[in-house]
Parts: C-alpha cells; sequence; structure tokens
C-alpha cells in the first residue's frame, strides 16, 4: 500500500502533493545548508583553513554561493556554476546523473600597489560552510551536497576536538 | 607548514526553541532550509506539485478513507461560507463533489476540521472553540451517498429514545472506538463540556450516556486526543492526562503531564507509537509517558528570522508525516519546522519556508492493486426514458430506462434517485439494483402525485459512486444520467358509508350546517399535501355546480358547511384533486342526493287506543331515534285523513327521549287515517327538518 502526502492551501483550493518536482505550485525556492561548526583542534585549539570540498550531485546547470564562516564570521562568498548533463525535469536517473567535485579555496591575496603580494589563510578555531541556490528564473532542480570537507591544519592543538 | 587534513562538516543540528531558527550557532545569520538530510549530505527537498485546483478558497482537511482506498477532501468557500467534501482518488488526480457539510455563520472564524474513518463512514468534526459557534458532527456515509448529523441518546434515562445532535469538537479513532471530544455528560442540558472525551461502542457509530471520561479542570478544553504507545493521550493547553486500557471494562483515565499541553488541535502526529506533538514551549514527544523536549539540545538564543514575525495564528499550524522521507512537519502557513527521523538515533532538525501558505495535509493510502486514480467505477449509465405508470394506491411506479456506457469489473450497482419538486423534498435513493452490462430498466413507487420528479441514476462499486457522481446533489451529476417525469393525479374517493347511509350532517351555526366526509376509506389514507381537494355541490340534481372555495381535505374526515338557504335539500357532491403544480384529477361524484337535514325515525305506529272518538296514539321505540339523539331532537306528527283528503290535525311534537304521543284527528267521517311524521333538530335557535315518512294506515270513524 502506497502512502502519498498532499497538502491544501491556504489561499486557493489547491490539492498539492509532497515530492514532486521542485517547485512548490509553480514557485521557485532555494536549498540553503549551513553546516554544524567544528572545531578541528579543540575549543581552545586554532587551525588555519585552505580550502572547501564540495562533492555536488546534479542533472541540470546550477549556480552556488558557497560561504566560509570562521569563529562566526562569514568570509567571502564565491559562486560558481556547473553544467548539466542535459535532463530536465526528470526523470532523474542515477546514471544521468553529474557528480561534481568543486574545490573552493580559502586563501586571500594581500595587494599592494597593484600587485599580489602574498596570499593568507584564515585562521580560528570554528569553522561552518553555507552553501546556497541561486535559482532565480530557471527553476528549481534537483541538487545534493553530498559532502563538504574543510581543509586544515592545527597550528594549536587542544586535548580533543570539537564536532568532530 | 603541517600536514593538511580534511574534515567533513555535518548538516543539521537542532531546533532553537527560542528564535525558531534551526541552527546551533547564535552569532549564524542562516540557517538550514528546504532539505532533506540523508547520510550526512542535504538536498534540495521535493516540491507541491498541484494536482487539482477545486473552485474554493482553502482546502481545510485532508483525510483518508481507508476502507475504499480513497480520501476526502474538505474545502471552505470564505463567499458562501461553505465547508464542502470531495471525495478524492488516492493520488489525487481525481475528486468528485459530495456536498455542504456546514455553512457557517458571519461571525465564525476561518475553520478548523478534524475528521475519522470509522466504521466506513467519515466522521466530521468542526474543530471551533466557542461552543456557541460550533457546527454540528457530522457522517459521511459512502455507502448511501449522505452526510447527516451525528446523533446520540446522550442523556439518561434512554427510554424512551432522545437522540441529539453531537457538537464534538474534535474525533479520531483508537482501536476498535471512535473517540470524541468536547461535547457533553450524560445530563440533558448540559452540553458544553469541553474537557469531556467520549468514546463509542466497539465497532459502532453509537455512543452511551455513561461512556465518558472528564479530563482535568472543568472548561479546561481537551484539544486533541492521539495514540502513544499503548495508550491514548489527552491534550490540553497546558496539561496532558492518559486514557489507558483496551475495552470498557479496562478503560481507565488518569493525569500523564500537568506543565506540557498542546498548542492547538492539529499539531499533533504519531510516527510508530511515538507521538509528536508542539507545546506551548516548543517541540515535543511521548511514548506514552511523560514528554521530551525535542529542541532541550540547542537551547540557544539568537535574533528571530524576520519571517518568522509573519507567522500565521499558530492555532491554524498542523503536523504531518511525509512517510517517503520519514519527516515530521510542524507547519504554519508558510513555515514548517521539520524532524528528520531518517536516521535512527541521529534525528536533525531543519527549517522549510514554503512558497505558498498551507492550512492542511493528510496522507492517503492507494489500494492494493493499483487502481489509485479511480473512484467507484469507471461505467457509468445514461438514462434513456422514463416511464410512470398509472397511480395504484397511494403510489406511482416509476421506471427508469438506462444504457450502460463503458464495461462493468464486476459487482456494480445501479442506483435511482428521485426527488419531486413539492417544497421541502429532498433527493432520495429509490432503489438499488446489480447494475446490468448493456443496460436495463430499474423501478420503484414514489408517493407524490400530480408532481414534476427529477430522476437520475448512477453506478456505484463497493459502496463508492463514479468520479462525477459523487455529489449528494444529482443535480451536479452529469446531465446525460438525469430526466424529468410528472405523476398522475387520481380521482378521490369519498366514503359514503361513514354515517349511515349519508355523509354525517350537522348544525354548526344557527346560520349554516354541514357535511362530515370520510376520504378514501380507511385502507389508503391518501392526504396527499401536494393536492388541494376542491368540492362542490349541486342543489338542482347536478345541473349546476358551486365550489366551495379554499375547501381541501386539511383532515379526514373533513366537514364542508352550507348556508341556510340550502336547508331541507337534496344535496348532490362531487370532487376532485390538483396538485400544486395545477395537475388535476377526474371528478368523483357520489351516486347518491343527500338531504341536507337531519335523518327521519326508522319507524313509526299508529293505533287506536279507545281512549276517545278519533284518538289515536302514535309510538317508536327508544332504538328509532338517531343515533346521538339528544335533547335537541324531537318528532313531529301530523294526522292525515283521506276523506276529505286534508289533514285532519296540527302538527304536534314531543321531545327526545319520548317514545309515543297522543293525538286528536280533530272529528269523525273520514275514511282512514294515517301518521305522518318528521324529526326535527333544533340547535343555535336554528330548526332543521327530516324529510317525511308516513305510518300505518287505521281506519277513520268514530
Amino acid at each position: 500500500m502506497r502512502k502519498r502526502l498532499f497538502f491544501g492551501t491556504r489561499d486557493a483550493a489547491h490539492l498539492l502533493e509532497a515530492g514532486v518536482g521542485f517547485l512548490d505550485d509553480g514557485l521557485i525556492y532555494n536549498v540553503l545548508a549551513k553546516t554544524d561548526r567544528v572545531a578541528p583542534g579543540g575549543t581552545a585549539g586554532e587551525c588555519v583553513f585552505t580550502s572547501l570540498y564540495l562533492s555536488i550531485v546534479h542533472f541540470s546547470a546550477v549556480s552556488c554561493r558557497v560561504t566560509p564562516i570562521i569563529d562566526g564570521v562569514a568570509q567571502a562568498a564565491q559562486v560558481f556554476a556547473l553544467s548539466g548533463t542535459g535532463v530536465v525535469g526528470g526523470p532523474f536517473l542515477e546514471v544521468d546523473r553529474k557528480v561534481d567535485k568543486v574545490e573552493v579555496g580559502l586563501s586571500v591575496p594581500l595587494i599592494v600597489g597593484g600587485i599580489e603580494r602574498l596570499r593568507t589563510y584564515p585562521r580560528g578555531t570554528w569553522v561552518q560552510a553555507l552553501v546556497e541556490t541561486t535559482f532565480e528564473v530557471g527553476g528549481s532542480s534537483y541538487i545534493r551536497f553530498d559532502e563538504i570537507d574543510v581543509e586544515h591544519e592545527i597550528v594549536v592543538a587542544a586535548a580533543q576536538p570539537v564536532g568532530v | 607548514m603541517g600536514l593538511r587534513t580534511k574534515l567533513p562538516l555535518p548538516f543539521g543540528g537542532g531546533l532553537d526553541r527560542y528564535s525558531g531558527t534551526a541552527v546551533a550557532e547564535s552569532a549564524a545569520y542562516r540557517d538550514l532550509r528546504n532539505v532533506h538530510l540523508r547520510q550526512g549530505g542535504a538536498e534540495l527537498r521535493g516540491g507541491l506539485g498541484l494536482v487539482n485546483d477545486l473552485a474554493h478558497d482553502a482546502i481545510v482537511g485532508i483525510f483518508p478513507i481507508r476502507s475504499e482506498g480513497i480520501g476526502a477532501v474538505i474545502t471552505y468557500d470564505t463567499v458562501t461560507r461553505d465547508v464542502t467534501l470531495y471525495l478524492s482518488s488516492a493520488d489525487g488526480t481525481v475528486v468528485s463533489l459530495v456536498g455542504v457539510v456546514w455553512t457557517l455563520a458571519a461571525d465564525n472564524a476561518f475553520p478548523r476540521v478534524l475528521a475519522a474513518d470509522f466504521n466506513d463512514r467519515l466522521v466530521i468534526a468542526h474543530d471551533e472553540p466557542i461552543y456557541s459557534k460550533r457546527r454540528v458532527t457530522r457522517v459521511y456515509d459512502p455507502g448511501a451517498g449522505t452526510i447527516v448529523n451525528l446523533q446520540a441518546d446522550l442523556y439518561l434515562p434512554t427510554v424512551p429514545p432522545t437522540p441529539v445532535d453531537v457538537f464534538f469538537r474534535g474525533v479520531m479513532t483508537y482501536l476498535n472506538y471512535l473517540v470524541g471530544w468536547g461535547y457533553g455528560s450524560e445530563n440533558a442540558g448540559d452540553d458544553n463540556r469541553a474537557e469531556v472525551v467520549r468514546i463509542s461502542k466497539p465497532g459502532e457509530l453509537i455512543f452511551l450516556p455513561e461512556h465518558y471520561f472528564i479530563a482535568g479542570t472543568r472548561g479546561d478544553p481537551v484539544l486533541r486526543c492521539a495514540e502513544a504507545g499503548q495508550v491514548l493521550t489527552v491534550s490540553k493547553p497546558s496539561s496532558r492526562a492518559v486514557i489507558e486500557g483496551y475495552d470498557r471494562a479496562t478503560f481507565g483515565i488518569r493525569p500523564l503531564d500537568r506543565f506540557f499541553g498542546i498548542l492547538a488541535s492539529r499539531l499533533s502526529v504519531t510516527v510508530g507509537g511515538v507521538e509528536y506533538f508542539w507545546s506551548g514551549e516548543g517541540p515535543r514527544r511521548s511514548v506514552g509517558g511523560l514528554s521530551e523536549d525535542l529542541g532541550l539540545p540547542l537551547d540557544l538564543g539568537g535574533p528571530a528570522p524576520s519571517e518568522l514575525a509573519t507567522l500565521t495564528d499558530p492555532t491554524y499550524g498542523f503536523a504531518c508525516y511525509r512517510p517517503d522521507r520519514r519527516e515530521v512537519e510542524f507547519v504554519f502557513g508558510k513555515w514548517a519546522y521539520v524532524y528528520h527521523l531518517g536516521e535512527v538515533g541521529a534525528e536533525r532538525w531543519s527549517y522549510r519556508p514554503y512558497a505558498v501558505e498551507l492550512a492542511s495535509a493528510g496522507v492517503l493510502y492507494e489500494s492494493d492493486g493499483g487502481g489509485a486514480s479511480a473512484i467507484g467505477t469507471a461505467a457509468f449509465p445514461t438514462l434513456d426514458s422514463l416511464v410512470i405508470g398509472a397511480p395504484a394506491g397511494d403510489v406511482s411506479l416509476l421506471t427508469a430506462n438506462y444504457t450502460t456506457v463503458g464495461g462493468l469489473t464486476g459487482g456494480e450497482q445501479i442506483e435511482l434517485w428521485a426527488k419531486s419538486r413539492y417544497a421541502g423534498d429532498l433527493w432520495v435513493r429509490i432503489a438499488t439494483a446489480a447494475a446490468n452490462p448493456v443496460g436495463g430498466a430499474i423501478a420503484a413507487n414514489v408517493a407524490r402525485f400530480g408532481i414534476t420528479y427529477d430522476v437520475a441514476v448512477r453506478f456505484t462499486l463497493v459502496g463508492i459512486p463514479g468520479s462525477g457522481y459523487t455529489s449528494s446533489n444529482p443535480l451536479d451529476w452529469p446531465v446525460a444520467s438525469r430526466a424529468i417525469g410528472t405523476t398522475q393525479v387520481p380521482a378521490p374517493v369519498i366514503n359514503e358509508g361513514f354515517f349511515g347511509a349519508a355523509p354525517a350532517w350537522s348544525r354548526v351555526s344557527g346560520v349554516a350546517h354541514g357535511f362530515t366526509f370520510q376520504r378514501d376509506g380507511t385502507a389508503t389514507p391518501a392526504l396527499h399535501p401536494e393536492l388541494l381537494s376542491i368540492f362542490e355541490h349541486s342543489t338542482d340534481g347536478g345541473g349546476s355546480w358551486t365550489a366551495h372555495a379554499g375547501a381541501a381535505l386539511a383532515a379526514n374526515p373533513t366537514q364542508l358547511d352550507l348556508a341556510n338557504g340550502d336547508s331541507s335539500r337534496l344535496i348532490n357532491w362531487r370532487t376532485k384533486d390538483v396538485s400544486t403544480e395545477g395537475v388535476a384529477s377526474a371528478y368523483f361524484t357520489l351516486a347518491n342526493s343527500y338531504w341536507a337535514g337531519p335523518p327521519n325515525l326508522a319507524n313509526l305506529t299508529l293505533d287506536d287506543p279507545a281512549t276517545g272518538p278519533m284518538h289515536f296514539h302514535v309510538a317508536w321505540t327508544g332504538a328509532d331515534w338517531p343515533a346521538g339523539a339528544d335533547a335537541n331532537w324531537s318528532v313531529g306528527v301530523v294526522i292525515h285523513s283521506y276523506t276529505p283528503g286534508t289533514n285532519s290535525s296540527a302538527e304536534g311534537f314531543t321531545a327526545y327521549p319520548a317514545t309515543d304521543l297522543f293525538i286528536d284527528a280533530g272529528g269523525c267521517g273520514y275514511n282512514f287515517v294515517e301518521a305522518i311524521y318528521r324529526t326535527r333538530w333544533t340547535q343555535f335557535g336554528a330548526s332543521d327538518y327530516s324529510p317525511t315518512a308516513t305510518s300505518n294506515v287505521l281506519p277513520g270513524n268514530c
């Protein structure tokens, strides 16, 4: 016996089935996922964060925005676009999926006189990542953030990492 | 530079009870939205696909009817204020109007509805906290296609039965019982009992007066009952109780939680024996014991999202369970808090803004073997012709000839529905028979005469009509399923044996007297309110007729009055019926003429008492007086002689209860004498006479 969840709307008598497509009664919505914060070096430790690695499964062309958050402070967001597989609107079969591995560098250039003199990496205790889709006019589409890893180097180690 | 390592970052965490943000960081400016969480990853949630657009302003309830593998969708129209019931296929693609459940008053709030599928019926309760504004609990019977009030004989004593309408605030099924709350004790007039929980008889939609529980403080309303573990929880705004047991002998109620209740009636859902509900302090869960706080690990402060300021009234929030994703959702308008159960022991929260404002949710269950898009049968009948027979007794036979369109799957029934256009009559299913694969006829008697009938046919399968035929108003069905016809009016019959051989005569005033008729005998009462009986009388043997304006058989027998000018004459009577639509019967004319006055004595004898020349004795018996005789009656006698052929005495009267009189013939010289006699009825200062009769004849000598 198959079960289906239906919703009824308040502003119109629309009967909506949950989990169908990627529009809410024809309207676009976006995914916004922020990871839990972790402290790789422990709460008393300190790390240098060098890169974020994202594993993204999708079918259509999508663009995403990634924002690293170090000790609760948002760093510069980076937007990247991924080409699609040509499958639009489903059905989304596993054989048609596309898995993109994206590396987001966290280094920040020091520019003096128009010349990049060196690059630095953010340093702190807690790290999070905020990833968002930026569906605007094309409509929502399947996307899955399978994994987000942070590459780091422990500068000051505490006794016990937190959140790991 | 030292060794660089990669560390996975987990998604989700918990719910901040204060701000409602799904984050674990007080300084965060974002949260987790529109995702399904699975195995450490997050994917864009599925959308809400439009499967049907009903012609109203909101959907306020979605409920499964599991016995039929279909669903019920309840809508609300803000203009007409109608709360309307639709049937829905299990995939939602096919809906069919059933009828209006309630029409709310102008001062009613936007409705909340709770319903339960019980005993192959859908019981629908109006979750209105103000008792005076609450609508009666309704019962939809898919087999009969009707929506009726839930009635119960709740008040002691139950003999004689005094069923009353029930006004539950909510209903649910539990074990083999229907549970309803918010209405009535066993005392008449004690209706508004918000803290009462009633339990039906097992498997029956019957409530007994003493089968109820009182949950906590009087007047503190029960908002919701739900299953949790092996018990039934009873939730109020700030406390909870629990009903334990499994039958009448073992049921018992006890307090469970004095500190946490439920915020609104629909903010509870039970999954796998665990009740998830939203208290005044946030989400909690219980397996039948004390509840635990689901937001407790994330007891952090933080700025509330701006969207939270636009939340709808939280009492309109509702909880639902998304089985394919194993997610519990608490929905408040456009925003939902989602509790992901997919990973046992690692449940997580997320936040789900919807693009549209939601009012209700429900899980529908497809029947085994598919057929998700069907309601009832796909075949349907067309009504080709309608034949209405001549009246037989008190009824007319109505025969509908139909043709079957589409293939039957087996077990289909054809239903014949009819409604006369007489004011106040409703649609009634008057016959059911097995559907013929090709077509055929279905017939039943109808009782109204001279009236247009609307007639319709439909197929049902296991009691469920096909798509387009689920409305309780067949005028909503396809045109080809309907026809109209008019019944005939039979000529009325007046019973002549009511009082002696004639209609009963009576003096009704000083200026009028009346005839009382019995119509149609006693075997067929035949007092049809749709018929007007027109009575006419004639005093010239049927040469001309005078109608009694407005005369109708409002009761049986009926009295018709005549003015004094028609006294002591032979009267003819006739009558016909005319329906409210103007259809008239033929006239029925009484076979005999009737005397407009009292009856005479049955017999009178004349003899010579030998007390003097031409002195006679006139006698009758007490039994000769007309039935019902009293002091108003008297007998008048005059002696009539044959020689010289004139009356020889003045008329002499003697009053009831006399049985004889002496009368003097007035002289000798007659060949024969006889008595001419009649009765006289004196009332209201007026006298009426019977026809005259003559006695035996005696020699007229001295």
